[in-house]
């Protein structure tokens, strides 16, 4: 075979490695562990022995009342939820839920480190080992019966907390839902209100659901399919189009590192027309053109832009429409310098996007345009009143390296996992995502569009399901700001091609509202909503999760249960730690050690932009300005240093995160059978290396003091 | 000699007790060769710091030696397995104090993986045999005595009914009765064929029980041999007589100096104060 041919033949396999390196690393450890120390133990291993050793740590661990603490913590969610503030119905229960599972988390972690880190330090220290080592048990045994023991106490201290979770829940349910019937037995509620607490009565406060959402919002002039050959996006700088492309960095890049060695250009074939402007638009129209230096022959700026411009327009006495052009890198970050015709507007002369416009990327930002691989040439629409057409040929990305008789043409390509559309629309970013703004005029408005593809679609209770939205608004006036927004929204179901009633539904910022719609609109599970803000000047913030499709209601006793699952699982990954830490540490230094490998992935994260590689230069160049060149040098080296280790850490080091067993509890979701996978990925992953490393120390320790 | 037939086999064995930096801090066992044969009760002597509880650890597996081995039973010192041949009471009665005596002897009776009617059997038997009444056994370990603690101690060093046993001071803690019932003990274990490893610095209870000892002192071995042999005086000869007149006796001494013995002494034999101790407490309790 040749080395070539062999190359072949491993990659897959070195890959298949790389992609399951956790894994390897997780297996291997206690495959080590084993071939050095030989595997007798494993195979002596009793359950018996280990039982025995678990109903001692169990025993000892109720004898020193470890579980008097659950009486204080419930007291302490009794009474702290007294003092809860909450929004509304809903927030009131599910804050309540917060306190009863955070004082469950709390109080089963505090209590397997301190018995966990404790057990051996002190058995050791009284010696009480002697005259269990000196038994046929092996230290295998002796290390999985502490870890049993230890996550039957924790168990135990959950099983208290749930009941009085459940139990304390239903009662708040009961009194809150008297009070939702009592409102809207008396009336004189707002329109939000009046539905929000009417589904509250209909569906329970207390029952988790189950959410289908859409990574893929855009926001459009006015709704196609996002697989339509031309779609509209809105101009006055409110949408832009992202067109991606994928080049050849490594051959582009030693082309571009030479003086004249690449020559690129991108060539634009934009279609647009215009409605009536209002003359607001107008003027701000005139604006645009003056700013863009744009001086039709022939023409003047005027009466004559009014009206829907249309392909046969005499375009000589008319302004065409702008775009601003730049270059962004995969994520849709500027790339410096990159913003083309520098950082004018360009023209688009024909309405009808039929004549090209060429413009040349800057030679100083080709070898940075070179190397990314995969970009975006980024279209952002200027004119006021004005929709661009957007279609899979809206960029062309053309180049000829020194030499090369003709340009090579590249065509838009669609990046992984964005399998719906090539060209990508986003609206104006605001704090809650892409925005859409309000007009008065339905007509006018531009939309956001959510396309649901193989969406679980619940079983409809009386011919409807229901949708559920929560986004946030940006209100330019501050008289409007305790107003309602107006909105409306319409399911086009892609199989039927049927497009349902518009459904009026007024909005508040960051409050929950359903609303539903029939059945049939949503067969199929493919299907688009269609979102149109009719509120003059305000603005819909829209993300992935902001509409969510209500699938499954399901019993808030079968989700407290995963939840308590999940916080079991993350106690029995805390205990083993524990263990391991306290086979070669006293019991105080053992905690902090614990909390440090607990903690430590977290704490990184929390750190993960300060720590990126080049904070060093970063640091020197924002602080130590005026510092000798060997100082910044070694402060730079230094900090960069440090941040290797983090990062280092961080990827060795155990995500609590992954154990989510509060979030959906909080959000009233169902929590999914992949969260409790998750979480019992990262105990596999971290605790069977650190059971198997505990038992080395353990198995090479001096127990006698 | 087979290995087999001896109980323990140390062969230059040799622990040095080091400090956090890995430098040698005290050498606690200094090439100790010994064995030790079946059946027999063997005493560990020496004063404090002497060796013998580090060399009942190592033969434990509880530390690792510097250098040398050992062998228990025909297998290495420590290995997992042989431990169910082994019954050991340390220094101290080193136990979870939060169970009772019951618990204690059945939690230690599942780490041998003792069926539970066989436990339900010889639980009460062993709490008899160690002398702890019925109201005893239903208390927990932290409200006994330390006489207690020891009876408990032994009895759970005899769960697994043992072919080696080492005890580390058993009569410590235990009032004359109890040494003498403790002594008893050692005897009968000696008569059902089992090994006895006694380590104690009370050197009448070894005298009274064993069959051969080793003095070590700063971690060697200094004497080994049998108690008989070690203790005799060989230029002395001892002539025990009952119901002697006091004018036999004075003839008994006219005769030893015509042969010449100018150094002898004839008197009433005493009994020891342990022997007349237990004597008046059994007729009392008789009584």
């Amino acid at each position: 075979m040749t080395s070539q041919a062999a190359v072949v033949a491993v990659s897959p396999v070195f890959a298949w490695a790389i992609e399951n390196l956790q894994w390897l690393v997780a297996g291997l450890i206690p495959l080590a562990c084993l071939g050095i120390y030989g595997f007798r133990d494993l195979f002596r291993f009793s359950i018996g022995r280990t039982r025995a050793i678990s109903s001692v740590c169990f025993a000892e661990s109720i004898r020193k009342r470890v579980l008097w603490l659950t009486p204080l913590a419930i007291a302490g969610v009794i009474v702290v939820s007294q003092f809860q503030r909450p929004l509304d119905e809903m927030d009131a229960i599910r804050q309540t839920t917060k306190f009863c599972l955070f004082a469950a988390g709390l109080l089963v972690m505090v209590a397997s480190i301190m018995l966990a880190c404790t057990s051996l330090p002190k058995e050791i220290e009284n010696r009480v080992i002697y005259t269990v080592v000196t038994k046929p048990i092996s230290r295998l045994e002796i290390l999985v019966g502490k870890i049993a023991g230890f996550a039957g106490v924790s168990a135990t201290i959950l099983l208290i907390m749930g009941l009085f979770t459940f139990g304390y829940l239903h009662v708040r349910e009961w009194a809150v839902m008297s009070s939702v019937q009592s409102r809207l037995a008396g009336g004189g509620l707002d329109a939000v209100t009046q539905r929000t607490l009417q589904f509250y009565a209909d569906n329970g406060l207390l029952d988790a659901r189950s959410y289908s959402q859409t990574r893929d919002v855009q926001a459009l002039a006015e709704y196609s399919r996002m697989d339509a050959p031309l779609r509209w996006m809105m101009g006055d700088g409110q949408q832009d189009a992202y067109v991606p492309f994928v080049l050849d960095s490594a051959a582009l890049s030693a082309a571009a590192s030479e003086v004249g060695g690449l020559n690129m250009s991108l060539v634009l074939h934009v279609p647009w027309r215009q409605r009536v402007l209002t003359a607001a638009e107008v003027e701000a129209q005139k604006t645009t053109a003056k700013e863009a230096g744009y001086s039709p022959a022939g023409g003047k700026l005027g009466p004559q832009i009014t009206g829907m411009v249309s392909p046969g327009l005499d375009m000589s006495k008319t302004i065409p429409a702008f775009v601003r052009v730049g270059i962004t890198d995969a994520f849709g970050s500027p790339v410096a310098g990159a913003t083309l015709n520098g950082g004018k507007l360009i023209a688009l002369p024909d309405a009808t996007g039929q004549s090209a416009v060429e413009i040349p990327i800057p030679a100083e930002v080709l070898g940075q345009v070179a190397k990314l691989g995969r970009l975006y040439v980024q279209i952002g629409g200027m004119s006021p009143g004005t929709y661009y057409g957007v279609t899979d040929r809206s960029a062309i990305v053309l180049y000829a390296v020194a030499g090369s008789v003709k340009p090579t043409t590249i065509y838009p390509k669609a990046f992984e996992g964005r399998p719906v559309s090539v060209v990508v629309i986003h609206g104006r970013n605001g704090t809650d995502g892409q925005q859409i703004r309000g007009y008065a005029e339905a007509a006018d408005s531009p939309v956001g569009v959510f396309s649901f593809r193989g969406a679980d679609v619940p079983v409809a209770t009386g011919g409807r399901v229901s949708f559920e939205y929560r986004g946030g608004i940006e209100r330019g006036d501050d008289d409007l700001s305790q107003m309602q927004t107006q909105s409306e929204f319409r399911v086009v179901n892609i199989k039927t091609g049927k497009t349902s009633e518009a459904e009026k539904v007024p909005l508040e910022s960051r409050r929950a509202v359903r609303f539903s719609v029939p059945a049939e609109d949503v067969a199929g599970g493919d299907f688009d909503v269609v979102v149109k803000c009719g509120s003059e000047g305000h603005w819909l913030g829209l993300r992935g999760n902001t509409l969510q499709l209500i699938s499954v209601n399901q019993g808030f006793g079968l989700n407290l249960f995963k939840s308590l699952l999940i916080l079991w699982l993350l106690s029995v990954l805390v205990v083993g730690v524990s263990i391991f830490c306290s086979t070669f540490l006293s019991w105080p230094i053992a905690v902090v050690l614990t909390l440090v490998i607990l903690l430590g992935h977290w704490g990184v994260m929390q750190l993960s932009d300060v720590m990126a590689p080049g904070v060093g230069r970063q640091v020197v160049n924002d602080l130590f300005t005026g510092a000798a060149p060997p100082v910044a040098e070694t402060i730079n080296r230094s900090l960069e240093a440090l941040s290797s280790v983090l990062r280092g850490m961080s990827l060795v080091l155990p995500d609590i995160s992954r154990f989510a067993a509060m979030e959906d509890m909080e959000k009233g979701v169902t929590i999914s059978g992949f969260r409790i996978l998750e979480a019992l990925e990262v105990l596999g992953l971290f605790g069977l290396p650190i059971l198997a490393l505990s038992y080395v120390f353990f198995r090479n320790k001096e127990v006698a003091p | 000699m087979n290995p087999l037939d001896y109980a323990v086999q140390i062969e230059g064995l040799t622990k040095v007790y080091k400090d956090f930096w890995g430098r040698d801090k005290v050498r606690a066992l200094d090439d100790l060769n010994l064995t030790i044969n079946r059946g027999e009760v063997f005493g560990l002597l020496g004063p404090n710091g002497s060796g013998k509880s580090t060399t009942i650890k190592l033969l434990l597996g509880l530390i690792f030696p510097t250098g040398g081995s050992a062998r228990v039973l025909g297998h290495a010192a420590g290995s997992t397995a042989i431990n169910a041949r082994i019954g050991f009471l340390p220094e101290e009665s080193y136990l979870y104090r939060f169970l009772n005596g019951e618990e204690i002897l059945r939690f230690y009776g599942r780490l041998f993986r003792i069926p539970r009617k066989e436990l339900n059997r010889r639980v009460p038997e062993l709490l008899d045999i160690v002398g702890l009444d019925a109201k005893a056994r239903k208390r927990k370990l932290r409200e006994y005595s330390k006489g207690m603690a020891r009876r408990i101690g032994l009895a759970q060093a005899l769960i697994n009914n043992p072919d080696l046993i080492l005890l580390d001071e058993p009569t410590t803690g235990l009032d004359p009765i109890g040494t003498r019932e403790m002594k008893d003990l050692i005897l009968s274990l000696k008569a059902q064929g089992k090994t006895v490893l006694l380590c104690s610095h009370l050197l009448a209870d070894v005298q009274d029980v064993c069959d051969r000892i080793t003095i070590l002192f700063r971690g060697k071995m200094q004497r080994l041999g049998e108690v008989k042999q070690l203790l005799e005086v060989q230029d002395v000869t001892q002539v025990q007589a009952k119901g002697l007149t006091p004018a036999q006796i004075e003839e008994l001494r006219q005769t030893l100096a015509r042969m010449g013995v100018g150094d002898s002494a004839i008197t009433h034999p005493t009994t020891t104060l342990e022997d007349l101790f237990v004597r008046v407490v059994r007729e009392n309790t008789a009584g």
